[in-house]
């Protein structure tokens, strides 16, 4: 498969590296890079240090640009108590919908994706003047699609079907953005298998399926779970079909966040612990499935 | 190979899941543009009034504005960002697995959070940005209330949140040259100016051209950042169109009017994304 070429970056390293410039400038040179570096890593995890350290402020301490718990200032969790206190049970339902919509959607996007996805890697199809890479490409062009753009009749369905404000909606709704995703990745893995592990099961008797089943999906376990952790963290994070869909009982964290606007201002001790609760799960996932993240978000497209 | 009917049991549930949960839909939502109704009376049959209207829509044009501000801001900076990055960053050195581990956060921090998170970042008196511009006796900027600066706050927590993707897809397409001609135009001496402009973007286009095409559909369907951070204020100056299509559907009621709305957004989504089809049939095509 094409994929820009194979990973060998030696003489791009050497190249840059070995260029003739002074001593200075090249150790002036490599300590640019590191500040430059540092610099970075300031940039992307100030924002969320600022959330966790406000959460664990006293009110009225979230108003000054203290950075150091224990030095600047003490810390404590009575915002988190407050919050499981105040709010417990309306983050507790919409921490069970999240789970239940992800876990959910994500398994039956891999069920119905990596069925595709096999199909698709070992097997030839002609619809009409459409050969397996245009279905793949039909697949892709779903990812186009603008949720707004669907999402009206989405809930008009919804409704008639009596199952606005159900997790079943954002089941069925998170499923549908996922599919493609899943059948896409996981079609990319199959390819990559080698055939004549199935060729001898078929060989051996056993049928496509049992074959199937057996032989090839153990083979991706690996994909599979980076697959279903990648759709777990998009549903997790989807919010505007669980802003159109639910409204009480279905909700889910992005609402928890969403209903935390408030009339008289906003009040960081509150809102910082709310935000916390929603970034950390899909950002923790992200880090287990890092080498896949790229793949992920390019559907297949870059490795 | 042996029974054929299995492939067909394989694909099609998948392909029916989306023909019911998309296709059906859309073709809903398309006779639905041709009709007027609010969910309290019977649909009237319209024609094509709702277009009409939509050309004729002022707030519709502000969307349509704001939308491409939005995306040309947010592409351009993120991929320049990311492609510098990744040159400074692909060789390695101390600290570099940190760096691709830690840049992977901001794109699976969940946008609605964000927005939020950025409502304290870019809180007018007592945010860290206003702490810092404060301390630095730089003026006070009106991150949020101002018509003109609420759009750029509003880029920056994108830019924030997908210049990582850049900067990963550019390391992936550094890691994946080949040896031969970069290690040619060494031999030939070539300056680190001619090997940038004449090996490795030229080399690198069709891995710049993945990027471009992916962070314009992320940037073009916006939606959460917007919602949460500013909805779409003060007045309608960060009002991007999935952010207008949404209230006049789900807000206003008026289903027939943003049906229309969703179609003349899809048209346009889907001309900027004709590249990207065919770009990615040629990959799907060589496996």
């Amino acid at each position: 498969m094409h994929r820009f070429g194979t990973p060998s970056a030696a003489a791009v390293r050497t190249l840059l590296a070995v260029h003739p410039v002074r001593e200075l400038a090249r150790r002036s040179e490599r300590v640019g890079r590191g500040l430059l570096l540092w610099g970075v890593l300031v940039w992307v995890l100030f924002p969320l240090y600022w959330a966790g350290i406000t959460s664990l402020k006293e009110p009225t301490e979230t108003f000054r640009p203290t950075l150091l718990p224990f030095v600047q200032f003490t810390p404590t969790l009575s915002n988190w108590q407050d919050q499981l206190r105040l709010a417990g049970r309306d983050i507790l339902r919409d921490l069970q919908n999240s789970l239940l919509v992800a876990a959910a959607s994500a398994s039956l996007a891999l069920l119905l994706g990596s069925m595709a996805g096999y199909a698709l890697a070992r097997f030839r199809f002609h619809i009409g003047p459409l050969r397996n890479h245009d279905i793949a490409t039909w697949f892709l062009s779903q990812v186009i699609l603008p949720p707004a753009v669907v999402v009206i009749p989405f809930f008009l369905f919804m409704q008639r079907l009596g199952l606005l404000d159900t997790p079943l909606a954002l089941i069925l709704a998170h499923t549908t953005m996922n599919l493609p995703l899943a059948t896409l990745l996981m079609r990319d893995t199959f390819l990559g298998l080698p055939v004549e592990l199935e060729e001898a099961a078929l060989v051996d008797g056993a049928s496509r399926l049992r074959t199937f089943v057996h032989v090839v999906l153990p083979l991706a376990a690996p994909a599979l779970v980076s697959t279903g952790l990648l759709a777990f963290a998009f549903s997790w994070n989807e919010f505007l079909y669980a802003l159109t869909l639910t409204f009480e009982r279905a909700t889910t964290i992005p609402l928890l966040i969403a209903g935390a606007k408030m009339s008289q201002g906003i009040q960081f001790w509150f809102v910082s612990v709310r935000v916390l609760l929603a970034l950390l799960p899909p950002v923790l996932l992200a880090f287990t499935v890092q080498r896949y993240v790229v793949r992920g978000l390019t559907l297949g497209a870059v490795r | 190979m042996r029974d054929e009917g299995i492939k067909w049991v394989l694909l099609l549930p998948a392909v029916g899941w989306i023909l019911t949960f998309t296709v059906y839909p859309l073709v809903f939502s398309l006779l639905l543009s041709f009709q007027n109704w609010n969910l309290t009376s019977p649909p009237i049959w319209v024609g094509a009034a709702n277009y009409v209207r939509a050309l004729q829509d002022p707030r519709m044009h502000n969307a349509l504005r704001i939308t491409a501000l939005f995306v040309g801001a947010t592409v351009l900076a993120e991929l320049l960002l990311g492609f510098v990055l990744a040159l400074l960053f692909h060789r390695p050195m101390r600290g570099i697995r940190l760096l691709r581990a830690v840049v992977v956060a901001p794109l699976f921090a969940s946008p609605i959070a964000l927005a939020f998170l950025g409502m304290m970042l870019f809180h007018e008196e007592d945010g860290p940005l206003a702490h810092l511009f404060r301390a630095l006796g730089l003026p006070k900027v009106h991150w949020l209330s101002d018509p003109t600066t609420a759009l750029g706050s509003v880029v920056l927590l994108d830019i924030w949140q997908w210049t990582p993707f850049a900067f990963l897809v550019f390391l992936a397409g550094l890691e994946g040259l080949p040896d031969e001609p970069v290690e040619a135009a060494i031999v030939d001496g070539a300056g680190r100016w001619a090997l940038l402009r004449h090996v490795l973007l030229p080399l690198l286009a069709p891995v710049i051209v993945t990027a471009l095409l992916f962070k314009f559909i992320y940037s073009v369907k916006v939606f959460d950042l917007a919602f949460g951070l500013t909805g779409g204020g003060p007045g309608i100056s960060t009002e991007v169109l999935a952010l207008y299509i949404h209230r006049q559907g789900l807000e206003f009621f008026n289903l027939g009017y943003a049906s229309a709305l969703s179609y003349l957004f899809l048209s346009l989504v889907s001309a900027g994304c004709i590249g990207l089809v065919l770009r990615v049939r040629q990959l799907y095509g060589h496996s």
